[in-house]
């Protein structure tokens, strides 16, 4: 199928050729822009948009999506889901049985579609805004995959996934294609889909081309090599002192509806000038311990020591100096317009160093709208801002969502030339996605069952109890 | 069976009459309370406390706590500019003459007033799912959207906080410090958590819309079938 898009006076896409054919999967990667889940969500028939003549309002909110699409080759799937990388987005009900029930119509035995992914059945009667990011992700793939439709595109999901869930979408995405389904996959974590894609693409962020290995390899160097580098001058940074001790911590949260969900007696120590992965599956609480981490949760059983002393002992000033935080959703963490307005905060709290990066990746002359920004941008933002001279410990969660391949290296370079001005700093990454963490050669921990142990070797981890094997 | 699982089954009618009886007690019917003297407000009192616990029930000890705090630095800020009114002797209602001691009292309880339509407003919103409106066709579909996005900036408002509190920019009420300073800083910083929980329901709503849209046509080629 070739097609063009054009918003307002412009060609957004323009000759842009995705094979959509039933019993084939496609793969697509490339540059993370705005554009690249424009793609999708045509490919899926969510664009353009109805014109909502009731709602000029709407309509203003809608007019960067709002276009003419032309057809030049082929045509669209008559029926298609789309799942983009924000399962909040489309989960539109309050609790879990009504999701399912509204999005597929069913009414009893709704406890088929959560085992897709491996959902427990208790889940059914868990608000939506209590479950965590992996399990609203296998939720939405939960409820797409109970569909029945010509074409399935999904964007982005799986940075969400634990291996379990990376298993259970391969395996259901092969069950679509023995049904003759089309698949299309937008991903930047290539390596396993890559073994039952019938054709792998690249999207220079413009247009569509081949996709070329050695450009995947290439970054895949790079990357080894800027852990090396940040491996060399953490190694250059001699004898390190504790920095952070989480002795006998209990955690669980009330009004879950569930009450499975807890931390038993987590005890681990993280000491400084060192890079720390922490891997586990879905709901598990990594989350949860950056959280306690941060102070933001109180544990309501033993006690986190942060450099020595009990952390309840600490002013938020002297925390929020020391412990530098990336989340996720980058959008929800910057609560500035631009970046102009940070660098001016950095200078006027006298922090020299935030002013300073942040002025080197994001020259003075322009302001830079947070809104334009790309989620790669705006972590970087977060990173920069937050850093200071003080800082012991930078926490980066989940850093490879919304992030290509270039921008995870650029991510870390970032973070390497911060470990230049800041002496006994350490990593913390959460991630499920354990080949990012073996790539950085980090210390791995492992969250599982409610306890948190270290991990030796990445290669083995695996959960095949929902009947799923490597 | 819980108090809330109860509450939640109840009929959306039923629902709407709770926030509706919410309304009348608190809103509507205030101005009249001065007329009918002490056990009136003594009444109101009553419905107050009893929409209180009950909101303490259905929403949770934490949610409870941060809605107090917000009302209580809202009020706060109410009060200074109400303790110039009262001063200047401005009359609070254009139809009613009042006198300086039902004047102080109807100032100094106005606060009260929109805790009350706060409780009923948020108990109503915990017990309710946009699904319910689903009945209604179409246009219970835009109600639904409408009530997600409320649901949805009443969740941003949390991750919003949580952030500010990451970054220092609201108070850690755990940690250690005055009261009074953390209390003044909440009340600094209320306006920015505003204006980042409007802006990320901005962003949000355009693919919710989207997503809706997806749905309806689901929905209707569901019916056709």
């Amino acid at each position: 199928m070739i097609f063009s898009y054009r918003i307002g006076d412009r060609w957004a896409l323009n000759n842009i050729g995705v094979p959509v054919q039933g019993g084939r999967l496609t793969l697509l990667t490339g540059v993370e822009n705005k554009l690249f889940g424009l793609l999708g969500g045509i490919l899926a028939g969510l664009f353009p948009i109805e014109e909502q003549e009731p709602f000029p309002q709407i309509e203003d909110l809608i007019q960067d999506f709002t276009g003419s699409l032309k057809v030049t080759e082929g045509k669209l799937p008559e029926t298609a889901i789309y799942l983009g990388p924000d399962p909040e987005k489309h989960l539109l009900f309050s609790r879990v049985d009504e999701e399912i029930f509204a999005q597929t119509g069913r009414k009893k035995e709704l406890e088929q579609v959560l085992e897709a992914f491996c959902l427990q059945e208790m889940l059914l009667r868990r608000k939506i805004s209590t479950l965590s990011g992996g399990e609203k992700m296998k939720l939405a793939l939960s409820i797409a995959f109970s569909k029945s439709v010509d074409c399935l595109v999904l964007h982005g999901v799986l940075p969400w996934l634990d291996r379990e869930g990376k298993l259970r979408l391969i395996a259901k995405l092969r069950g679509k294609l023995v049904e003759g389904r089309s698949v299309i996959v937008l991903e930047q974590e290539i390596d396993e889909l890559k073994r039952i894609a019938h054709r792998t693409l690249y999207f220079n962020g413009s247009q569509i081309v081949r996709f070329d290995d050695r450009l995947h390899e290439r970054s895949q160097v790079e990357m080894k090599e800027v852990s090396e580098r940040i491996h060399t001058e953490l190694g250059g940074m001699g004898e390190s002192d504790e920095i952070l001790r989480f002795k006998g911590v209990g955690f669980s949260y009330e009004n879950r509806g569930t009450g499975d969900f807890a931390l038993n007696a987590v005890s681990f120590t993280l000491h400084g000038s060192k890079v720390y992965g922490m891997v586990g599956d879905n709901g598990t609480g990594k989350s949860t311990i950056a959280k306690l981490i941060l102070r933001v949760l109180k544990p309501q059983e033993g006690n986190i020591y942060f450099l020595g002393r009990a952390l309840p002992l600490f002013k938020r000033g002297e925390i929020v100096k020391s412990v530098c935080y990336v989340g996720q959703f980058p959008e929800q963490h910057i609560t500035l317009s631009t970046v102009e307005q940070y660098r001016t905060r950095a200078r006027k709290m006298g922090n020299t160093l935030s002013e300073q990066m942040l002025g080197r990746l994001f020259p003075e002359e322009k302001s830079y709208p947070v809104s334009q920004l790309t989620p790669l941008q705006m972590k970087l933002v977060l990173l920069l801002s937050s850093i200071h001279a003080d800082t012991r410990l930078v926490i980066l969660d989940e850093p490879t969502w919304g992030v290509d391949r270039r921008g995870e290296i650029e991510l870390l370079e970032v973070f390497f030339h911060i470990l230049r001005k800041v002496k006994s700093l350490s990593l913390l990454i959460i991630s499920h996605d354990i080949g990012y963490i073996e790539r950085l050669n980090a210390e791995v921990l492992l969250v599982e069952h409610g306890s948190v142990s270290w991990f030796p070797r990445t290669d083995s981890y695996t959960d095949s109890s929902c009947g799923v094997s490597t | 069976m819980t108090l809330k699982y109860r509450l939640e089954s109840l009929n959306i009618y039923f629902k709407f009459a709770l926030l509706v009886a919410g309304a009348a007690l608190f809103f509507v019917l205030f101005p009249f309370l001065h007329r009918y003297g002490t056990v009136l407000y003594i009444l109101f009192a009553f419905f107050l406390l009893l929409f209180g616990v009950l909101f303490r029930f259905v929403a949770g000890r934490k949610t409870f706590r941060i809605t107090l705090w917000l009302w209580a630095s809202g009020s706060l800020i109410y009060l200074v500019i109400a303790f110039f009114l009262i001063l200047k002797g401005v009359q609070p209602l254009p139809y009613l003459r009042m006198g300086r001691p039902e004047m102080i009292l109807y100032y100094v309880s106005y606060p009260l007033r929109v805790l009350g339509i706060f409780f009923s407003g948020l108990i109503f919103s915990s017990i309710t799912s946009p699904i319910e409106f689903l009945r209604w066709g179409e246009k219970g579909l835009k109600i639904a959207l409408a009530y997600r996005a409320f649901e949805y900036s009443m969740n941003a408002f949390e991750e919003n906080r949580v952030a500010l509190l990451i970054q220092g920019a609201w108070p850690d009420f755990t940690g250690r410090g005055r009261k009074l300073g953390l209390v003044f800083k909440a009340v600094q910083s209320a306006p920015l958590l505003v204006a980042t929980t409007f802006r990320n329901l901005i962003l949000w709503f355009p693919w919710a819309w989207i997503c809706y849209n997806s749905l309806r046509k689901n929905i209707a080629g569901r019916k056709e079938k």
